[in-house]
């Protein structure tokens, strides 16, 4: 099973990633460059954290016109499963392939730190390998990471369980005191309504190894994996019935 | 979209009959986005003795030069103010065109 990692000028998680992906077994992650057009040869898309553009204008807000995500935005809308790490996050929510945006943190300081999140949703393609209300701890490194979205797509969010990760304390429990950015209603995480486009500030691809703190970002790559396969095995008995 | 306002030519005719645009473009953020950059100015005001100070909201400011003076020219500046230089969830813009640098004529 192939991920596509996408190399903006400015990434710089993107070798986490693929080390990350490369790390578990049945994954394969290769670079792709986002002036190439197709990726029609991968199982997944991951765009990685860093500063793609520098930053420029808004988080995201060059790096969405990029050739690449033509290829990006029509595979979203064929169902292909497209994972959104930190930059990556805020390019999907500027390309509009998620709703709501990512805007200057409360602080106005840069937060490099080990957060928790709680697992809110357990059975989309990303998570489905957690359980409800488990806790991931997962790193943070941003400063545009604070969540908005107006009161109707926040209600929209509610309401189509759409919310996948909210910074939540050791207990699980969502405190003001452990929203490190000031995200509305403590969101780390959220996927589209057709669940198959999930952005997040915290880096599973930092976390995928015990050796560096916490594996439990491995569980987001290994979900995915489960999600296609059983995907692709569904579909292969619907041929055979056909 | 008229082809032709791309095409280098009439782009360089436009430029030597002084048919150019200037437009400034205002983006600021929503009034429901929290500014936190705004409250940290405001607040620095008012410690530097301006107590009077209710509120200070910071946007961008940016400007604009462009060959050609057409209305296609200014519905596609448009365009590139939504897609590009503001983000519709966040933030409104204003474009304001300067007049034409031309004197005679002129108010």
């Amino acid at each position: 099973m192939k991920f596509a990692v996408i190399q903006f000028p400015g990434s710089n998680c993107d070798q986490d990633c693929i080390a990350a992906i490369n790390g578990l077994e049945g994954l394969r992650a290769e670079y792709v460059w986002h002036k190439e057009t197709s990726l029609d040869n991968f199982d997944a898309i991951v765009l990685p954290g860093g500063f793609a553009y520098g930053d420029y204008l808004r988080c995201g807000a060059i790096a969405r016109f990029s050739p690449i995500m033509r290829a990006v935005t029509s595979d979203a809308r064929a169902g292909k499963l497209v994972l959104g790490t930190c930059n990556g996050f805020q390019i999907l929510c500027e390309a509009g392939l998620l709703p709501g945006a990512l805007v200057r943190n409360r602080s106005l300081r840069f937060v490099c730190d080990m957060v928790t999140t709680r697992v809110e949703v357990d059975d989309s393609p990303f998570t489905h390998g957690c359980q409800k209300e488990s806790i991931l701890r997962l790193p943070i490194a941003h400063g545009e990471g604070c969540f908005f979205a107006n009161a109707e797509t926040l209600r929209d969010l509610n309401d189509n369980r759409q919310v996948i990760l909210r910074y939540a304390d050791s207990r699980g429990c969502i405190v003001p005191e452990s929203n490190p950015n000031g995200s509305i209603e403590n969101i780390a995480g959220i996927c589209n309504r057709e669940r198959n486009v999930f952005g997040l500030m915290p880096h599973p691809d930092r976390a995928s190894d015990a050796g560096l703190g916490s594996a439990d970002g491995a569980k987001i790559f290994r979900s995915m994996m489960q999600a296609i396969s059983a995907n692709s095995a569904t579909s292969e008995r619907a041929k055979q019935v056909a | 979209m008229k082809p032709e306002s791309r095409n280098p030519l009439v782009r360089a005719v436009s430029r030597k009959y002084g048919e150019t645009m200037k437009v400034k473009v205002l983006v600021m953020p929503k009034a429901a986005v929290l500014d936190p950059q705004g409250n940290a100015v405001r607040d620095a005001m008012r410690h530097l003795g301006m107590p009077e100070v209710r509120s200070v909201r910071i946007g961008k400011y940016i400007e604009i030069d462009a060959d050609g003076q057409n209305d296609d020219l200014e519905s596609r500046l448009h365009g590139l103010c939504r897609d590009l230089l503001s983000n519709p969830v966040i933030e409104d813009y204003e474009l304001q065109k300067e007049k034409p640098a031309k004197r005679k004529g002129s108010k």
